[in-house]
């Protein structure tokens, strides 16, 4: 096989980066990325972009880990360079706050983000109704510019994109060698995973220059993300939500959350909102299968389901699939020679 | 009791609401009036990037310290409160850089959440093997300036834009107490050999990514010349130019290059910054800041100066303990005159 043609179906920061690291770790193969949403309209875009993991609970934390780690080395490279700014990548510092003490000392992540340590009472006193908290340094990927910038990439290596919804994955055996399922939420209909489910999640974006650094309540809900240009405000975890409707009063309570973390932002201006459904699963699904339909295989490599987590993960799982699609092609490459003999 | 300040930066118009504050109550005659060739967004203040952050070593100077310390209590205290977006004031965290170890600042426990820095955080800053991380403030002068100027205006303070040459001048027009914050130019009302110019110049770029202040030291060039970048609500300041007794406030093509090389280095993403402002300005330098009362005799009247100048690059860092000791001050004088009968306390 010269140069086997790998479809990847999805333009979210999963697909994006999935189809990056198949064009770096198999240079021959010619890859094609099929979405019907390209930024800015892909659930990645309303994300903050923050990388702060989300645990799952099925898949084992070394791996959880490995995956942070290679995602988190791999931006961090990124936003010591000249491309930073272009990229939407940069450091941001701040706290996690707990109202009341975690059950687990130290989070799995903490000794890859840096200068993970306790807060001091000094800085509590910033927030009365939180007892305890984490004070680091992390990443942030700022959404649209780091799926252009991803984008920009691809278009380098000679990556074809295409906007086409794809209902089923049939539809691509006789173009492509491989398809590789990055669908994130619309894995549900294009799969039939009934193991995926929304969790909706609204989000402001407003203009409040003056806020350097993040919050967050260690309930995931409450949290102020500043970006290059919009600082994200949030947010809820709606599980089962289908709605991308903004709500209202969803508004109102977020806002009124963010200004009790941070009370300057009651002067924040040019209110945006946003909802997304982070695709969430008890694993990721990051696994290979081959399709089978009247004789004729289809190998896929699945790499969905990042739930709340899809940024802190996003290279890790992207390096795994791409790792996937590369033994799929040692395996259709042995196939084919047995079938010349 | 008429009472003149001289300077309209931000040590002059602190002094003047400290003082408008803490007395007016006290002393219904009190007429506040402020002089001044520069006002913002042309004084000192309004150049500097806003940080709060005191020099390396206080030089057994314990009193600045003080100063220093009661400012970011005082600032703290006010970041929650509705004015802060008004005054330019915010929380920033940031890095400190050297290449080698050296001892923990005056202010490390001022400041919130002072640490050494990680081998992982230094990698970062190639060629600094040693450095802090801290979460400190900003107080943008551009902002401050005229929220200062607004609450004296509201208190019904006057301003004068002249160039008061010399506190004769004001007493003959029966002033009682002059407040001198005339900060660079002191000298030119009374000469005063140790206060020297500490000239800066800075580059105001587009650069909203950065999200924290970082200050390089190099232990033999001295403080502010080696590159800094400080990021402010609209814009990030890149500096680090420090030349003593250099008076020119032009900008120096030699300076903007070695500024811009350096901080690049630094921060390789401020290539693609968008370069929108130069300035340069003077540090009004002294060994140490003068804050004293002088008392000038004017044929058979007693009349009262207090100093309140040679800031330094630590103006903005200092301010309001400054102001606090200028109304101290200014207590003693009018206990003196007999305007009050003790002076208000325990604490001003």
């Amino acid at each position: 096989m010269a140069s086997p043609k790998v479809a990847v179906v999805g333009a979210g920061v999963i697909g994006l980066s999935t189809a990056l690291c198949i064009t770096e770790t198999c240079p021959s193969c010619s890859v094609t990325v099929l979405s019907d949403q390209f930024s800015p309209n892909t659930t990645s875009d309303v994300a903050a972009g923050m990388l702060i993991p989300h645990t799952y609970p099925d898949t084992p934390i070394h791996r959880q880990k490995q995956w942070f780690k290679e995602t988190f080395t791999y931006l961090f490279a990124i936003s010591n360079s000249a491309e930073a700014s272009e990229a939407g990548i940069h450091l941001v510092s701040g706290w996690q706050v707990f109202k009341s003490t975690p059950k687990e000392e130290l989070p799995f992540w903490s000794d890859i983000v840096l200068g993970f340590r306790p807060m001091s009472k000094a800085e509590l006193q910033k927030f009365p109704q939180h007892r305890f908290g984490h004070a680091f340094t992390t990443l942030k990927c700022d959404c649209p510019p780091y799926l252009l910038w991803l984008e920009k990439r691809l278009k380098a290596t000679g990556t074809q994109m295409y906007t086409r919804k794809v209902a089923d994955l049939w539809e691509l055996h006789s173009e492509y060698d491989i398809v590789v399922n990055c669908t994130g939420m619309g894995a549900h209909q294009l799969v039939g995973d009934k193991q995926l489910f929304p969790v909706r999640g609204q989000v402001l974006k407003v203009h409040a220059p003056w806020v350097k650094q993040f919050i967050r309540d260690g309930d995931g809900l409450t949290y102020i993300y500043p970006g290059i240009h919009r600082v994200t405000l949030g947010g809820t975890r709606e599980e089962g939500s289908w709605s991308l409707s903004p709500d209202a009063g969803t508004t109102t309570d977020i806002f009124d959350r963010c200004c009790s973390l941070e009370p300057s932002l009651q002067g924040a201006q040019d209110i945006e909102v946003k909802v997304g459904l982070r695709p969430s699963r008890h694993c990721v699904r990051v696994q290979s299968e081959v399709l089978s339909q009247g004789g004729v295989k289809l190998p896929v490599v699945h790499n969905y389901g990042h739930g709340a987590g899809g940024f802190s993960v996003h290279r890790g799982t992207a390096n795994e699939a791409a790792h996937l699609v590369g033994e799929c092609i040692s395996a259709l490459q042995g196939s084919s020679s047995r079938a010349k003999l | 009791m008429r009472v003149a300040v001289i300077g309209a930066g931000v040590i002059g118009l602190s002094s003047a609401l400290c003082i408008h504050e803490r007395f007016h109550g006290l002393v219904p005659s009190l007429e506040l009036e402020i002089y001044a060739d520069r006002f913002t967004p042309h004084t000192t203040s309004d150049g500097a990037a806003g940080l709060w952050q005191p020099y390396l070593s206080d030089h057994g100077n314990l009193q600045e310290t003080l100063w220093n310390k009661e400012t970011f209590d005082y600032l703290l205290g006010h970041l929650h409160s509705p004015a802060a977006e008004e005054m330019g004031l915010f929380l920033i965290s940031g890095y400190n850089l050297f290449t080698e170890p050296v001892p923990d600042p005056s202010w490390k426990n001022i400041v919130l959440g002072f640490r050494n820095l990680t081998p992982k955080e230094l990698e970062l800053f190639p060629g600094y093997s040693y450095g802090w991380f801290n979460t400190a403030l900003m107080l943008e002068g551009r902002s401050y300036l005229p929220w200062l100027t607004n609450r004296l205006t509201q208190r019904g303070v006057k301003f004068f834009h002249k160039k008061v040459e010399s506190f004769q001048e004001l007493f003959s027009q029966g002033v009682d107490v002059v407040l001198n914050c005339s900060g660079m130019r002191s000298g030119d009302l009374q000469p005063d050999p140790e206060l020297q110019p500490g000239r800066g110049q800075i580059i105001k770029v587009l650069a909203p990514w950065v999200k924290h202040f970082i200050i390089t030291h190099n232990l033999k060039s001295g403080i502010y010349n080696s590159p800094y970048v400080i990021p402010g609500s609209k814009f990030t300041v890149l500096g680090g130019i420090y030349q003593h007794g250099n008076w020119s406030e032009e900008n120096s093509a030699k300076d903007h290059k070695s500024i811009w090389d350096s901080c690049c280095q630094l921060l390789p993403a401020l290539q693609k910054a968008k370069i929108v402002e130069e300035w340069s300005g003077l540090r009004p330098a002294r060994p140490s800041v003068r804050l004293e009362r002088e008392s000038v005799r004017l044929g058979n009247l007693q009349a009262e100066v207090i100093h309140n100048y040679g800031h330094g690059g630590f103006g903005i860092t200092s301010h309001w303990g400054c102001a606090m000791a200028a109304a101290r001050l200014f207590g003693s004088i009018l206990q003196e005159k007999k305007q009050l009968a003790t002076p208000p306390g325990p604490r001003l």
